[in-house]
């Protein structure tokens, strides 16, 4: 082989080396990027089965009628129903048509409210007694709604099994007999209640929360600042009223910085949209009243 | 020359492995409708309203720290808030209070003969993530139920209608 003949094959292999190492680049690359794709597709996937759901619920219901075990419903037939209406509408635009949303007033005199899987939430007489306006309630309830079509406390239940995910695993000890099940059915509600009324989720769950109520108020009409206008406000009353939700959430500090950061996102705090003060006025007028 | 042909094989794997989800992706709407924008803000004009259902072609997903999900609309690019579209169809809503009914008793005592797993695995699959002192700690709960309140609060009857006539009725900010 002559001398120029060899350097060109020499040139010939170096730019094969190079396109194949380009190729395997771009393919690694290309690959990954489809694949996060496709595992953001996950967060987007909605619940597996109707058995999902039920199990859901179920659990739901059995955690929920223990929130009512330890704080009374306020039997307040019109108040309720208002309650309801605010919750309900702001549902409609939720991600999880699938769930029927119930909301309760609870006598209690700690500023809070609870969200049990399924669709159950709960405001207290406290919470209420604070809040100024429908927009303000309509932010608390929007916080627990985020709960629930997140599944916070399904996903920090700490068990675990030879199933896919926690909502799988859940129906499956749901779904069981025997005393083996209901001790496991009883484990999970019981670190359910542990996470409403001491231990509280985790820090992200509840910023995430925060986040996805304000947009969900933009998305239903109300004023997005309502949610930094109610907890302003709770942060600066007595400590004994504040102690549980102090307990159960990051601060008010932090809550409050995160949600300055939110409406400064996408136009958010820029809208203009209502509070329907006098609304609200006049459907918890009687409250602590039980016509 | 051969060896470089064979190298090529494992690149052009990795190209296929990608590929099927490197496509456009369905997604639907789940809340009772959705604004469509022409940009990503608020402040963005509306250029469409879909309806519950409606399918929607997305080039690529936003992830879950985004408020807009990016869509093709009419041909052009535009936004949707990601919170109210979901990869799958929206499921029927799933009645309570039809299913207490059908199965005639409050759901603490049902067990669906379905998925009935009579195991003492789950004992261990109930516990397993959790430390003796958490075991010890929530064994020391004695949280009472009262069904009965709940069943109440199930009773609310309000239907989608009326939901959305009061949401109009609020009148200017």
């Amino acid at each position: 082989m002559s001398i120029a003949r060899r350097a060109v094959t020499r040139r010939v292999r170096w730019m094969v080396a190079l396109l194949l190492a380009l190729t395997v680049g771009v393919a690694i690359v290309h690959a990954s990027d489809a694949r996060r794709r496709a595992s953001d597709n996950i967060v987007f996937a909605g619940p597996a089965s109707a058995e999902d759901i039920k199990a859901e619920i179920r659990f739901g219901r059995e955690v929920g009628a223990r929130v009512l075990g330890r704080h009374a419903l306020e039997d307040h037939t019109a108040l309720t129903r208002y309650v309801n209406l605010v919750g309900r509408g702001l549902a409609l635009n939720s991600a999880r048509p699938e769930l029927e949303f119930y909301f309760g007033v609870v006598r209690s005199d700690a500023i809070n409210a609870y969200a049990t899987p399924g669709g159950y939430v709960f405001v207290t007489t406290a919470a209420l007694h604070v809040m100024q306006d429908e927009a303000e309630l309509a932010a608390v309830l929007a916080h627990e709604i985020a709960h629930v079509t997140e599944r916070h406390i399904v996903r920090a239940l700490k068990i675990r099994g030879a199933a896919a995910s926690p909502e799988a695993l859940l129906a499956q000890i749901v779904g069981s007999v025997g005393d083996p099940a209901r001790t496991a059915l009883q484990l999970a509600v019981d670190q359910a209640l542990e996470i409403l009324f001491d231990r509280g989720l985790d820090k992200e769950n509840e910023l995430d929360a925060d986040r996805y109520a304000t947009l969900m108020l933009v998305n239903s009409g109300y004023d997005p600042q309502a949610l930094k206008r109610y907890l302003t406000r709770v942060r600066g009353l007595r400590a004994d009223a504040t102690a549980e939700v102090s307990r159960t959430h990051p601060s008010f500090s932090e809550r409050l910085l995160h949600l300055k950061a939110v409406l400064a996102r996408d136009g958010v705090g820029e809208m203009q949209l209502t509070k329907a003060r006098t609304r609200f006025a006049t459907n918890t007028k009687n409250l602590g009243e039980n016509p | 020359m051969v060896d470089a042909h064979r190298a090529l094989i494992p690149a052009l794997g990795l190209l296929l492995w990608g590929l099927p989800v490197a496509g456009a992706q369905t997604l639907y709407v789940q809340s009772r409708d959705v604004a469509v924008r022409a940009q990503p803000n608020y402040a963005a004009p509306v250029i469409a309203t879909l309806e519950r259902g409606t399918a929607l072609e997305a080039s690529r997903l936003a992830d879950s720290a985004s408020t807009w999900q990016e869509i093709s609309h009419a041909g052009a690019r535009a936004w949707v808030p990601r919170s109210m579209v979901a990869a799958s169809p929206p499921m029927a809503r799933f009645s309570v209070t039809e299913w207490l009914a059908q199965i005639g008793r409050t759901l603490s005592t049902h067990v669906d003969s379905r998925r009935r797993i009579s195991d003492s695995s789950l004992v261990v699959t109930g516990v397993r993530g959790l430390e003796a002192e958490e075991r010890e700690r929530l064994s020391l709960r004695h949280d009472r139920a009262d069904f009965k309140a709940l069943e109440k609060l199930e009773a609310i009857r309000l239907d989608e209608v009326e939901v959305i006539q009061f949401l109009d009725a609020r009148g200017a900010p």
